[in-house]
């Protein structure tokens, strides 16, 4: 598979993972603008990998837990500009649809560590195993399990008081 | 929770953006950006690497007939090539292209070095073969036409070169005695796996890639040039800044560095004249008066006038002057 058959193919659906990484749309952007171009210059090596998709994904992981020390975050910042003008008023628009309520999840599962939520989005949304997921995030399976029971005993001790106290009136 | 969060998930797919027609070509301009970037960075190593065994080299090295070289005498400008190769192992030199043409100014006068860095794209006409990029010119016609076309574009007499790649630099961090050096993120190695039985060779099928963990260790040769090849093309200079460190507290050492000195000569293919600069002490010699501090790296100025009065300066000594005029071509 060429470089230009992958973007064609994949771009749309490292996308989808980004933003269930980043939890915005504009950072979403940036992670897979930054992993692809990483991607280009090694892509020799990826398409000769056995899932060239799952190794960029990989890639993409790595970026996004370097969020807050890559240098590139200086330019995503300084870009931040021109992004908000094409795309804010659809972000904004969903959001402000009565989900408020709702998304509370949302806001918890940002709060969460990287990690964790890098291995949330891989069980629930991507619906890997615990060894793929291990596999993509490059650590032991065992590491793995524990982020996801530390992240949903994080979650469950926010849900459960929300859940009565919406209950309640 | 489970399906809490599957739903959670599946909800905000509508946050997903139609990927944009332009970041497909963001994609493409910052690849080749960043290329760019990388042979920059590899110039830089190329160039520490030489400078700094040339140096460290001074001190200690007595001529053949036990006397220790006098400083240079004359302060006329000193011209050297150097050419970076990014060659591993044996591969015949006719394969390879030249990552990194260097012109090396040296003016014994200020205790300064000019490292003048051709771009890559950069149209040097070679003698007999006509005009070829730069970093293509060694390929072409090995050393000798590079060298005369530099020559002949600066206006100036080349007093020797040296050609650097991977294999001189193992060879030069091996009688070192490897290093110790610091990794601050994990890197797993293209170039070096374990095979079963423990021992290094070319990454294949059942062998278990390098991985440069985080935290200070020491490398042998081929993992210290290999961890520097990854940090290097990936822009880190951190890296190439450490390895030089280690390599010249290595040379502090008496008793490792006569090794050092010869795998340097061996290792690297050196191209001098007859007289003063005719061996590698000589050229030491002659970078005796430089001060480490004091050597400075300049792109080559590609605009219209040819070379922007670099020449001019090049061939009088005036490139402290010139530099301060033009701080634009700093590296």
């Amino acid at each position: 598979m060429t470089f230009e058959e992958f973007v064609e193919a994949r771009l749309q659906a490292l996308l989808r993972y980004a933003v269930m990484l980043a939890g915005d749309p504009h950072t979403a952007q940036d992670l897979v603008q930054e992993t692809m171009i990483r991607a280009q210059l090694k892509w020799r090596q990826i398409a000769a990998a056995d899932m060239p998709e799952r190794y960029v994904k990989r890639m993409l992981t790595n970026v996004y837990f370097d969020l807050h020390r890559g240098s590139w975050l200086r330019r995503v910042v300084l870009r931040g500009v021109d992004l908000e003008a094409t795309m804010e008023p659809r972000a904004v628009g969903d959001h402000a649809d009565g989900l408020a309520e709702r998304d509370q999840m949302w806001v918890w599962l940002g709060r969460l560590p990287r990690q964790q939520r890098a291995a949330l989005v891989l069980r629930y949304y991507e619906g890997l195993t615990d060894g793929e997921i291990a596999e993509v995030l490059g650590r032991p399976v065992g590491t793995v399990r524990s982020w996801i029971s530390r992240a949903l005993a994080t979650l469950r001790a926010q849900v459960g008081p929300a859940l009565t106290k919406g209950a309640a009136p | 929770m489970d399906q809490l969060l599957r739903d959670t998930f599946a909800r905000h797919e509508n946050l997903v953006p139609i990927a944009p027609p332009g970041l497909h070509a963001a994609i493409l301009t910052g690849a080749r950006r960043r290329r760019a970037r990388r042979r920059w960075a590899w110039t830089g190593l190329f160039t520490g690497v030489i400078v700094a065994v040339a140096l460290l080299a001074v001190p200690v090295a007595p001529r053949p007939d036990g006397t220790r070289p006098q400083a240079a005498a004359s302060s006329a400008p000193i011209h050297l090539l150097l050419v970076g190769i990014d060659r591993a192992g044996d591969e015949p030199p006719a394969q390879v292209r030249a990552d990194s043409l260097v012109l090396v100014h040296i003016d014994p006068g200020a205790r300064a070095a000019y490292a003048i860095v051709v771009p890559p794209d950069f149209p040097l006409d070679l003698p007999g073969l006509g005009p070829q990029r730069a970093d293509g010119a060694y390929l072409v016609g090995g050393y000798k036409p590079a060298a005369e076309a530099i020559s002949r574009l600066a206006g100036v007499r080349l007093d020797g070169g040296a050609v650097v790649d991977l294999a001189a630099m193992e060879s030069i961090t091996d009688a070192a005695g490897g290093l110790d050096l610091c990794v601050e993120r994990r890197v797993q190695s293209r170039h070096l796996a374990y095979d079963d039985n423990g021992n290094l060779g070319e990454p294949g099928p059942g062998r278990a890639p390098v991985v440069y963990e985080p935290g200070c260790h020491h490398f042998d040769s081929r993992e210290a040039v290999d961890y520097l090849r990854i940090s290097a093309g990936s822009g880190d200079q951190r890296a190439v800044r450490a390895y030089l460190a280690a390599l010249a507290a290595a040379a502090s050492d008496p008793a490792r560095l006569p090794a050092l000195l010869t795998a340097a000569g061996q290792g690297l293919e050196l191209h001098l004249g007859a007289g003063a600069l005719g061996s590698l002490t000589g050229l030491a010699h002659a970078l005796r008066a430089v001060d480490p501090q004091r050597v400075t790296a300049i792109r080559l100025p590609t605009g219209v006038p040819p070379g922007d009065g670099l020449y001019a300066a090049l061939q009088t000594g005036r490139v402290g002057e010139w530099l301060a005029a033009h701080p634009q071509y700093k590296v």
